[in-house]
């Protein structure tokens, strides 16, 4: 099956939580993107099965002492559809990966 | 609000989460609460440079998202979104002859002029739609709910394309005239063969796949070398490529449907049920979760097994590709399982009952009668005017010196009505 042809701005998020950030907000700073693009992204990739989301559990979010956070996870069609997404936007990864340092 | 919090949201987040949520639908409001009560804490005390307001374009896009998603599935390939398309179109297609006219009190007048000649033409049309359309229900609990709305989703599809069509001929023909006192005429003439030809095309497509299928069936070894195409059981699951439609005729009025692209697939009313019962069987689990990606292949081609159910027994399979495959028109497969498709893709599956089908029944696909319709509509008026040329008719179609609309007529595009069946 070949991999779902993604915008840019899907293609930065989904690239990020490659990366290993899984929080919204934290994808928010570090694509800069705004917020009103991050979410419902976030949500059609969720809806397109590229992502996954789980809660964090409330031992956890008790010993930070915050409320459990909803973690966003990238799916094995999620990697396939970044790789591909990589190929397409060589600058990809080097543009996250430059905001993040 | 979790009052464990060391510290809590501020008031006008609070606030905020609580109107916009209302937005949310109702179902999704306390986990959508529960995420951004963890987005709004974070952006506070984590990342304490960062305003709200930063975050208040996200909180308001998400629960719009999750409100139009929610539309969206609710409506989508639904015969309401079909009708209501119809009814856009509709409209659009009054603003020439209301636009000429200037007012309502025209227009009335305009069509009640066109009304004889138009409900005869409906009447034909109706009826030859009626008499093609492969309604076919499957059994269960809603057999007769989805039967009747099968039905009437018709008859108001029906009515409604027969008004476009007669608004669109209208519009097409009004303005020539002027210049063109046959426009009318001069438009059947135009697209009665082209229908003629998109029918036909159709039809040899589907008579080509179908002469394909036996050809391949027949030159299969197994065939010919224990003749086990008279004894398969069509239960056995196989994804072997083959096209076609085979039809088991005894000792059972099965029906086997046809995959174009995958093989061999048994569409019955709910044999899915019954199968999924004799759970320990491999193929029922494999019937069970696969079944519409798996083709059910005559496995019995290959290796002869006999199905765990049992009762199902032996099913005669009787080549009937080419007569079977004519009728039940074009078979639009997987398509309208896509998720992207245009516009107009989409406009065009809405016109069937998706969604009751999926209620009623496992998921099935529906499938398109379409060729049979024009072809229908074609043959009769052909014959009507032609042949029998009925003295209503004659006075319909005879052009209205009086009126300088007097030539347009419905039949002028020769509009076909979707058929549609629910298995």
């Amino acid at each position: 099956m070949t991999p779902p042809r993604l915008s840019h701005t899907a293609a930065l998020i989904l690239k990020t939580l490659s990366l290993g950030h899984c929080f919204g907000f934290d994808i928010m700073t570090i694509t800069g993107l705004p917020s009103g693009t991050v979410y419902p992204a976030l949500r059609r990739l969720e809806r397109d099965t590229l992502v996954q989301s789980q809660w964090e559990s409330e031992t956890d979010a008790a010993v930070h002492q915050r409320p459990a956070r909803r973690y966003y996870e990238i799916t094995s069609a999620g990697k396939a559809a970044a790789l591909a997404a990589t190929e397409r936007y060589p600058l990809l990864a080097r543009l996250v990966s430059e905001k993040h340092a | 609000m979790n009052p464990s919090l060391p510290s809590p949201l501020p008031r006008g987040d609070r606030k905020l989460l609580r109107f916009v949520c209302r937005l949310v639908p109702f179902n999704q409001r306390e986990e959508w609460i529960r995420s951004w009560v963890a987005e709004l804490w974070c952006c506070h005390h984590a990342h304490r440079g960062v305003r709200t307001r930063t975050l208040f374009f996200g909180v308001l896009q998400d629960a719009l998202w999750l409100r139009g998603e929610q539309v969206r599935q609710a409506v989508s390939g639904t015969a309401i979104l079909c009708l209501f398309a119809l009814l856009i179109l509709i409209s659009v297609s009054c603003l020439p002859a209301l636009s000429h006219y200037g007012r309502w009190g025209g227009l009335d007048d305009w069509l009640m002029r066109q009304g004889s000649r138009f409900s005869c033409e409906s009447v034909l049309i109706a009826f030859v739609s009626y008499a093609t359309a492969p309604f076919q229900v499957g059994s269960g609990a809603t057999r007769r709910q989805v039967w009747l709305k099968a039905r009437l989703f018709h008859w108001a599809k029906t009515f409604l394309v027969l008004i476009l069509a007669f608004n669109l001929s209208a519009d097409l023909s009004y303005p020539l005239q002027t210049f063109v006192p046959l426009t009318s005429e001069f438009l059947q003439s135009i697209c009665l063969p082209s229908w003629l030809c998109w029918a036909c095309a159709g039809v040899c497509r589907m008579m080509s796949r179908a002469a394909g299928s036996v050809c391949g069936l027949l030159q299969h070894q197994s065939v010919w070398g224990d003749r086990r195409i008279t004894s398969w059981n069509g239960m056995e699951p196989n994804s072997s490529a083959a096209t076609g439609t085979v039809c088991s005729v005894f000792p059972s009025l099965r029906r086997v449907g046809a995959v174009p692209a995958r093989g061999w697939r048994i569409t019955l009313p709910c044999p899915l049920r019954r199968q999924s019962a004799v759970s320990r069987s491999s193929w029922a689990v494999l019937g069970k979760s696969d079944w519409k990606r798996v083709g059910w292949t005559p496995g019995g081609l290959r290796h002869r097994r006999r199905s765990p159910g049992g009762r199902e027994g032996h099913h005669h399979a009787g080549l009937l590709c080419g007569p079977k495959t004519i009728l039940k028109g074009p078979d639009l497969g997987s398509a309208v399982h896509r998720r992207r498709r245009g516009w107009l893709g989409r406009l065009r599956d809405h016109t069937f009952l998706l969604r009751w089908a999926r209620e009623g029944h496992e998921k099935q696909e529906p499938k398109q009668g379409s060729v049979a319709l024009p072809v229908g509509v074609a043959a009769t008026a052909l014959a009507c005017r032609t042949i029998c040329k009925p003295e209503l008719l004659k006075q319909c179609y005879r052009p209205s010196p009086s009126s300088s609309a007097g030539r347009v007529n419905a039949y002028s595009l020769w509009l076909p009505v979707p058929t549609f069946r629910c298995a």
